[in-house]
């Protein structure tokens, strides 16, 4: 009976913190997409207009549907581009010796960066007079000398990409690291004997055994890559035009430049729905009924 | 009659008593007596006023000379610095939770009527201390009234200048542009001589393109709205922004990267030696232009007032940053005191005239922006900006205009990076904008 007692009385604090700090302001922000909020004409909620925020947005601004598109592609190219530059780094670096342990270790700076310092960083870097990328580029590639690389929709979302994926490369890489490390290597050697080649060792043993490390590892970035706000908010506003406004940047513009905190709770909202189905298969994939994962 | 010599003598030595402890009472009160209207006798001595104010060397001068206002008022102040960037975020979360702190807030004056209920109206304040707006000019004086109210005093104002190299004109005997025609024609001698032209800036962040095609358009004859109508997709308009994009794409008067730049870009740009003309505020001179970490010197760079796009006469955008006092605040008739002394034109000119610490530029009143030393410390650029200041207009005070020029800013980095045809997008804005403006 105590005991009984004692596990919730231990779980309390963490359940307290968690319902303070995540389910309050999901559940609020849910409220409030239901509500007329203008902040310019009152500090707190108003009216409730039902689905009223949800239906302008599917039906009447096609600005929320761009950004659910470029959402999308955004998820896309830097979820698969962040697993496969990290599967690249983990096959280089996957090997047991001091220097790849210190590489390793190095490895994780990237991600340990303020997304903050980074983009700013970046937009310099590719700033078309003294930015270092732009200056590397423009050598290996003369043809591209004349590109404004954040000033057309093309390149800027490719940029927010490759930015993104070099934040997140890195730490992919030091779990696809973990992941290529657990392989026996009998079978692997078993292999080589028999006559197979890099490649198709890595085709036929190395990837079917690192599939659920690159589940969790895609599944993970996706959710983040949902997320995405500050590349955006510091490399390229969500220009030119609107091509890389985000959901989570369209969000914010319409909360705190257009003060309508009723239809930006109704976005976030969205995504977080979004976010809740990319999950819902993230656990039916990892975690079959009746099967271990 | 000894009566009456003696009630003479009386009356007299009574008079010269009463004279003197009127004329004891007066000094008594000269001496009491403060600047800038503060009250005698420090009645809000021991109270504690906090500040928000952007990072700028201005709020930094006042911030540096805060001990005399706490001198003459036992009022202590407290600034809370933020960057000018998360200022509107900082203030909406103020607004939302009905926060007494901070006191005083500073604020770009187009948030003024989406966040007017955050703010006192000053009015009554301002007549009984004999405070008046009739110091700064018409455009300053119209950025912190709505509704016929006044909400706070300008601190910090922005008027529009040109800056360009003066020593490359004058290298290949150029005259300074006072058209967009004759700027675009005389930045392509200098591009095609010294490979360097206008650090241009197209990028919807910060919304700042939408700053230099309002020039165009107004100068061209077109508004922004009429009536409450959107109106910035009117034939006027449309050419505006279409000599607005050919700069960049046909033109090609414009240095590198103005399709990505924002307006700090191209004063580095031009800081850096990469550009020879800049359009924009003119803070940017003290710090971007001619900053510590730049290549020219004063002497290389000049300043007039913006192009005009039709006849000689531009009508430029001017910008302003009132302080204001909390709705919510316990301590308004301290925040009073402090706005008065922090608004005085004594204490905005030493800010621009003593340059050991700061180079501060930014003036608001009439007289300081025609005043000889302050003139003679920043290469007359107040003078010129004065000019500037006498045609200048501010944004439309309405609430929704924050998302409004949003959405403008997107068509016009649209229509210049992406190709898209400016009717269209012009047309594809203004919808957008009258949705806004009718759902209020």
């Amino acid at each position: 009976m105590r005991d009984r007692h004692l596990k919730y009385l231990l779980t309390m604090p963490a359940f307290l913190l968690v319902t303070a700090t995540v389910i309050y302001p999901l559940g609020y922000a849910g409220i409030v997409s239901f509500m007329d909020w203008r902040l310019s004409r009152s500090r707190v909620p108003t009216d409730f207009v039902w689905l009223e925020n949800f239906s302008r947005a599917f039906l009447e601004d096609p600005s929320f549907l761009n950004s659910l598109g470029v959402t999308i592609t955004f998820v896309a190219g830097s979820a698969i581009g962040a697993v496969v530059f990290g599967l690249l780094i983990a096959l280089l670096l996957a090997r047991r010796g001091r220097g790849y342990s210190i590489t390793r270790t190095v490895l994780v700076l990237p991600f340990a960066m303020s997304p903050a310092l980074q983009g700013t960083s970046f937009r310099f870097f590719l700033n078309p007079e003294f930015g270092i990328f732009d200056a590397v580029l423009d050598a290996l590639f003369p043809f591209l000398s004349h590109v404004d690389w954040l000033g057309s929709s093309g390149w800027a979302i490719t940029w927010l990409i490759l930015t993104d994926m070099w934040h997140w490369g890195p730490f992919l890489s030091l779990m696809l690291i973990g992941g290529l490390l657990s392989i026996p290597r009998d079978t692997l050697e078993a292999a080589r004997v028999d006559g197979a080649s890099a490649w198709t060792s890595f085709w036929t043993i190395t990837l079917p055994q690192l599939t659920p490390v690159l589940a969790i590892a895609f599944v993970l970035k996706t959710i983040f890559s949902f997320k995405m706000f500050d590349y955006v908010y510091l490399l390229t506003g969500g220009g030119p035009g609107e091509s890389t406004t985000t959901m989570t940047y369209y969000a914010f513009r319409m909360g705190f430049t257009a003060y309508d905190m009723g239809y930006a709770s109704a976005i976030a909202f969205v995504l977080a729905l979004l976010l809740v189905g990319v999950s819902a298969v993230y656990f039916r994939l990892l975690f079959p009924k009746g099967g271990a994962a | 009659m000894q009566t009456t010599r003696r009630t003479l003598i009386g009356t007299l030595l009574t008079g010269a008593v009463a004279a003197g402890l009127a004329c004891g009472a007066t000094l008594a009160n000269a001496a009491d007596a403060l600047p800038y209207g503060l009250k005698p006798g420090k009645p809000y001595a021991g109270t504690k006023l906090t500040y928000l104010a952007p990072v700028a060397g201005q709020y930094e001068g006042h911030e540096a000379r805060v001990k005399e206002f706490t001198d003459l008022t036992g009022i202590e102040v407290e600034f809370e610095f933020i960057p000018f960037r998360n200022l509107l975020e900082k203030i909406l979360s103020i607004k939302v939770a009905g926060d007494a702190d901070p006191d005083l807030i500073n604020y770009k004056d187009d948030w003024g009527p989406g966040l007017k209920d955050l703010f006192v109206p000053i009015d009554k304040m301002m007549s009984e201390d004999k405070v008046t707006l009739n110091r700064y000019y018409p455009a300053h004086q119209l950025g912190v009234t709505y509704d016929g109210k006044i909400y706070g005093l300008p601190l910090r104002g922005h008027a529009q200048l040109m800056f360009y190299r003066k020593d490359l004109l004058e290298k290949h005997g150029l005259r300074v542009p006072k058209t967009w025609a004759e700027l675009a024609r005389v930045a392509k001698v200098v591009k095609d001589k010294e490979g360097i032209g206008i650090g241009m800036y197209y990028s919807p962040k910060a919304a700042q393109n939408v700053a230099v095609w309002m020039n165009i358009l107004w100068s061209n004859g077109g508004e922004l709205f009429k009536g409450g109508k959107v109106t910035f997709n009117s034939p006027e308009a449309v050419e505006a922004l279409k000599y607005y994009v050919a700069l960049e794409n046909d033109l090609k008067v414009n240095s590198e990267g103005a399709k990505s730049f924002e307006q700090y870009d191209g004063s580095l740009s031009m800081g850096a030696g990469q550009s020879a003309f800049f359009m924009g505020w003119w803070w940017h001179y003290g710090s971007r232009i001619l900053g510590k970490n730049t290549k020219l010197k004063p002497e290389q760079v000049g300043f007039a007032p913006l192009p005009a796009f039709r006849g000689d006469k531009s009508t430029t955008f001017a910008m302003s940053m009132p302080t204001a006092i909390n709705a919510n605040s316990r301590k308004q008739a301290a925040a009073w005191e402090f706005l008065k002394w922090v608004s005085n034109p004594d204490l905005e000119k030493r800010n621009v005239i003593e340059k050991e610490k700061r180079n501060v530029i930014v003036a608001l009143h009439k007289k300081n922006l025609m005043d000889k030393d302050v003139n003679a410390a920043n290469q007359g650029l107040q003078m010129a900006a004065a000019g500037s200041l006498e045609s200048s207009r501010i944004f439309p005070q309405l609430a929704v205009w924050p998302e409004v020029m949003q959405v403008l800013a997107n068509a016009i980095s649209d229509a210049v990076s992406n190709g898209a045809d400016p009717k269209k997008a012009l047309d594809a804005a203004a919808k957008k904008a009258q949705k806004l403006v009718d759902r209020g």
